[in-house]
């Protein structure tokens, strides 16, 4: 029926519609995810995802719509067939009592044992099996109450892989979790779709590691589904800030990382970037509240969509090229309203001739300039008189030096 | 604990009246004690400790003593819940006293209090675990007799005096027949208890004297057979000590407490066994109308000599409001146990339960 | 080894011992009484040697049931308190929590405490047992109907927490108006004992009862996937109303059963359990179910013992014992697990 390459449909809703009681959340959900995707739901806190997801687990019943799930339609599979298809993670806390984490992931065997529930060698294969793709090979001896939270969450995504479903199911897999643990977990739920061919869906709260690690995105938001599709394609700025209604703060597509908005208290400064040597300079300077303007950014370079996500005011050049004349004028006028010129101590190549073009001329404007420039190399390199210039060692003593020199000239 | 507590107050209370001047006179009935003071007042231990002062009309009470524990004497009102104080008023020519008491009209046998609460001049309080309250305070008796401690409470918070009088703690049989002398001297009738504690004393030796001629002793159990479990009167009770006195032998001896007791099937089952008689409180009133109903109310317990061979009593509707007749209960209980000595006798408070 | 070998060879260790305790405790229980006997004597008796006609009688017909009904009845109720433990995911739920005991207590005082059966006393046999099983089946099957109709079983909970509330009620308000004479006998009802059991009776708790027992044993499956939460064995493919039904039949069922021959018997279902947990290592319950029945029959044969034994020939009340001893148990269990949290 399918093609060779191409890979069967999990799940497919069609106008779904969920809610509880007679109060819908959500209406007209449609989309289809094939094995081995990851899935992940995105929208703000109470858009629905979490009705969403137990309606699809059937903990609730659907509204309206139809989903079907293996080829089969999901109303009338029987709760243990479903079962056999798909498992799911909640968000519940697990108080199992006295069982092992083994004895927890063994639970997940429960709609492939027989009346009585005893594990076969098969059972026991499938359960270690989970285990050992969960990194929990080390905790199985361990009452599951007695771990830690990182280590529950693995033995709940292997009780949940021991299910061998063909779709998980995941409410928020990563809440409770420190940084370590959650990048574990998404790695391991990703080695799910790319080994065992395993289909997920994850609401998630973390934009930046959804767009990371998923095949498709979609976000809720407005009572419905809002776009669905590639990450890639779904996730640029406008849909994001939509999705969020975001008011302080901005999403870059490319880095994939939300930057809140600042209140530009201080300033202006202006900084001359290149190759990345600004970012840190770039994110501090907007976390101290500096209005930031860029000289020259080559576009495709990472200072160029950090001072775009920071909404600093750019110049950019193509990549690898010279700027044109105007954006060197713009850079001029920029300078002169800047209270102060900063070398982001670029690397010097063919490319960024202009930008320490830029350096020399502020340097004759009289501009202060700070610079994270070795005072020795600086004349050299720039061409610009290092004498002229408050040299930094780095970024937290450039910030300082800087907000001495504004608070001087203020006063 | 609670017993000890009121064991310890009445020993106290030995010892103070030991020191006493002579004047003074101190009874001890089981935990209730009177002591009379030569200015006429009387101070009451009540059955749970409380120390109520009697003083005499227009005499200033004692300092420090709170109105709800003081009882102007002679009362002109009573109110009560208890079947057997009332009936005791009986003997103390105090009846007419009574102003109010718990239990619908049929429930009373007395016939003052019956017609009294036919023609209103006594006022029902109700139910004996739902009293109404308000009816009591309208009345505002001088002194609420009670058996149940739990009132007490609700009764001080409405300024009612309140004399604990729960008989369980006057089990034995010579404090039966004293405590006629403690609510003496609330009404001042002195010399009606005398009268009534020299008359039972007489009726219950003549009733030891003429057992004493008997060698058998018949062999007695007193308690009550229920679905599965059975209760019994201890061996310190009136009870047990009656049947002893009229030429019985009780054969709950060794259990002691202070009300009927729950004792092991097997033990009452050995001792069933041997008995020739066996009385108990279970009555027609409860379905309990025949040997037969008892034997199907416990199987296990069926093959007991009372309910075969033996005999089995229970007191007649009346018997629980005639503690005035102290001595014709003696008298009956001596004669169902030597029926012989007591030829042609007519039992009054008791009835011999029937075959089926 | 693997984990589940150790647990189970933990198992095969604990379970005999309980097995080996649980006759003891039999044996003491055909021995000890307020009438004496020598051991030999019994022994005797049981096999069918005449004796004493008296200690025979007493023998095989007060000790004997009521032993087997303290260790049976135990092991019934503690397994009825672990079903509802599991079940409502709350360790301080018991038997009776569903409001059984109250529901027979109800049924009791109608036929102690008014005269409505005045006339059947001594008539119908089994009155009280019989009045106590229509009152557990009453509150047992409102209970069942809430259970097939309402979505979480927190909602079930509180209505059979209410079901006790409203017959309690109707109860007391009867007490009140009840003469002192019956109060008697009802409060001796609602002390709960062993006592005066007959074969027929015990015949039929112990048959329907290791009907139930069996049955229980068919939902151990679904009752391992509900220590998970009820979502998580609802999406492990329980299918919760069918088995919310089963375990309320079953739990009240055994509990109804005791209830209508012993009365109400405090704790033995609340603590045994805990104990049971404690001497497995496990919260697995088809290695629960068998050890939680033997510590049942254990925990209540002894405090059977006890309470005749203690002030003999006079009767303690059995839900002392068994509260007096069961209470400090509960406590000092949940105090420790905290700990260990």
């Amino acid at each position: 029926m399918n093609h060779a390459h191409n890979k069967p449909t999990v799940v497919r809703l069609e106008n779904l519609q969920v809610g509880y009681g007679r109060k819908a959340v959500l209406r007209e959900i449609s989309f289809g995810l094939q094995e081995g995707r990851f899935l992940s739901l995105l929208g703000p806190n109470g858009a629905g995802k979490t009705t969403l997801l137990r309606t699809m687990a059937r903990l609730i019943p659907a509204m309206a719509g139809n989903i079907m799930i293996a080829g089969r339609d999901f109303s009338k599979l029987k709760q243990s067939e479903l079962a056999r298809i798909q498992a799911v993670v909640l968000t519940d806390r697990l108080k199992p009592g006295l069982l092992t984490a083994y004895e927890v992931a063994a639970l997940g065997r429960h709609p492939h044992t027989g009346f009585f529930g005893k594990l076969g060698p098969q059972d026991h294969q499938a359960v270690k099996r989970a285990i050992e793709m969960v990194g929990a090979g080390d905790l199985t001896d361990r009452y599951f109450e007695q771990l830690s939270d990182g280590e529950k969450q693995k033995i709940v995504l292997a009780r949940a892989l021991a299910q061998e479903p063909r779709l998980i199911l995941l409410d928020e897999p990563t809440l409770h979790l420190d940084l370590k643990h959650r990048l574990e977990t998404m790695s391991i739920l990703r080695s799910m779709c790319r080994e065992m061919r395993v289909a997920v869906i994850a609401s998630l709260h973390d934009i930046d590691i959804a767009s990371r690690v998923s095949d498709q995105v979609a976000l809720i938001s407005g009572g419905g589904l809002a776009a669905f599709g590639p990450p890639e394609r779904i996730l640029d700025e406008q849909a994001v800030a939509r999705l969020y209604s975001l008011n302080g703060a901005r999403y870059d597509s490319r880095l994939g990382v939300i930057e809140l908005r600042n209140a530009k208290r201080r300033g202006p400064v202006f900084v001359l970037p290149g190759g990345g040597a600004a970012a840190s300079t770039l994110r501090l300077l907007h976390k101290r509240d500096y209005a930031i303007m860029c000289g020259i950014a080559h576009q495709g370079d990472i200072d160029t969509h950090i001072a775009r996500a920071l909404d600093a005011e750019l110049v950019t050049a193509p990549p690898f090229g010279r700027a044109t004349p105007e954006a060197l004028q713009e850079c001029r006028r920029m300078m002169q309203l800047a209270g102060a010129v900063i070398d982001s101590g670029f690397e010097l190549g063919q490319a960024n001739q202009d930008n320490a073009a830029l350096l020399a001329e502020a340097s004759k404007m009289g501009k202060a300039i700070f610079s994270l420039r070795a005072p020795a190399s600086q004349e050299k390199e720039t061409g610009a008189p290092a004498a002229d210039m408050v040299h930094c060692q780095d970024e937290m003593e450039l910030a300082s030096r800087l907000s001495a020199f504004f608070h001087k000239s203020v006063s | 604990m609670k017993r000890i507590i009121v064991m310890a107050w009445a020993a106290l209370l030995i010892c103070l009246a030991a020191i006493a001047p002579a004047q003074a006179s101190f009874e001890a009935i089981g935990p209730f004690s009177v002591e009379s003071r030569d200015n006429g007042t009387f101070v009451l231990t009540d059955g749970i400790g409380r120390r109520i002062h009697l003083v005499p009309r227009g005499q200033k009470p004692p300092p420090g003593v709170e109105e709800k524990n003081l009882v102007r004497i002679p009362v002109k009102s009573v109110a009560t819940d208890s079947w057997r104080d009332t009936s005791l008023f009986l003997a103390l020519d105090a009846i007419d006293k009574v102003k109010a008491v718990t239990g619908k009209p049929e429930e009373w046998i007395i016939p003052q209090i019956r017609d009294g609460l036919h023609n209103g001049s006594i006022v029902s309080l109700g139910q004996r675990h739902g009293m109404d309250y308000e009816q009591l305070v309208k009345i505002k008796p001088d002194v609420f007799f009670t058996w149940d401690e739990s009132m007490i409470p609700m009764l001080d918070e409405l300024g009612i005096a309140t004399v604990v009088t729960n008989t369980d703690l006057a089990r034995d049989l010579d404090t039966q027949i004293r405590f006629v002398r403690y609510l003496a001297p609330f009404f001042g009738s002195f010399k009606q208890a005398d009268q009534y504690v020299a008359k039972v004393r007489a009726v219950l030796e003549d009733i030891k004297a003429k057992a004493n001629g008997v060698a058998a002793k018949p062999k007695v159990i007193w308690g009550d057979v229920y679905s599965k479990r059975v209760l019994v009167e201890p061996g310190n009770s009136w009870a047990a000590q009656i049947v002893q006195a009229a030429g019985g032998n009780y054969l709950f001896n060794d259990v002691a407490g202070d009300t009927c007791l729950e004792i092991a099937l097997e033990r009452f089952y050995s001792s069933g066994c041997e008995a020739d008689m066996m009385i108990t409180y279970r009555t027609p009133r409860q379905g309990m109308a025949t040997k037969a109903r008892m034997k199907a109310t416990n199987i296990t317990i069926a093959g007991i000599k009372p309910l075969s061979v033996g005999k089995v009593f229970y007191p007649l509707q009346h018997y629980s409001q005639s503690a005035d007749k102290l001595d014709e209960i003696l008298v009956d209980l001596a004669a169902m146990i030597h029926p012989e000595l007591y030829p042609g006798f007519e039992l009054r408070y008791f009835v011999e339960m029937p075959e089926d | 080894m693997k984990p589940s070998e150790a647990r189970n060879h933990r198992a095969m260790a604990v379970l005999p011992l309980l097995a080996l305790t649980m006759i003891v405790v039999f044996w003491l229980s055909l021995n000890v009484g307020s009438v004496n006997s020598r051991s030999g004597e019994v022994w005797r008796i049981i096999w069918g040697a005449a004796a004493d006609a008296n200690l025979d009688f007493i023998v095989r017909n007060i000790r004997l049931p009521r032993a087997l009904a303290a260790l049976g009845g135990g092991a019934m109720l503690a397994v009825s308190g672990l079903l509802l433990q599991v079940f409502f995911r709350n360790p301080i739920v018991g038997p009776f929590v569903l409001g059984i005991s109250s529901g027979a207590t109800l049924m009791v005082s109608l036929v102690m405490l008014t005269s409505v059966a005045v006339g059947m006393v001594g008539v119908v046999p089994y009155l009280t047992p019989l009045a106590a099983f229509a009152g557990a089946l009453g509150a047992m099957s409102l209970v069942m109907a809430v259970a097939s109709r309402v979505k979480q079983g927190v909602t079930l909970l509180i209505t059979g927490i209410m079901i006790g509330y409203l017959t309690s009620a109707v109860t007391s308000l009867l007490i009140t108006f009840a003469e002192a004479e019956r109060i008697k006998g009802f409060n001796l009802w609602q002390l709960g004992s062993f006592s005066g059991y007959t074969w027929t009776e015990l015949a039929l708790m112990m048959s329907i009862g290791s009907v139930l027992l069996v049955l229980v044993y068919g939902i151990s499956k679904q009752l391992n996937a509900f220590l998970l939460g009820e979502n998580y064995a609802a999406t492990m493919g329980v299918n919760i109303r069918r088995f919310r039904i089963a375990l309320v039949f079953v739990s009240c069922g055994l509990s109804a059963l005791v209830t209508a021959t012993a009365g109400p018997v405090a704790f033995v279902g609340l603590a045994v359990p805990h104990m049971a947990r404690l001497a497995m290592g496990t919260s697995d319950n088809k290695l629960l179910i068998p050890a939680t029945a033997l510590i049942g029959a254990v925990v209540c044969g002894a405090c059977d013992i006890v309470a005749r034994m203690l002030f003999a020939p006079v009767e303690a009340p059995l839900s002392a014992i068994t509260s007096f001893f069961g209470a400090p148990v509960v406590i000092m269990l949940l105090l420790r697990n905290r700990v260990k949290q």
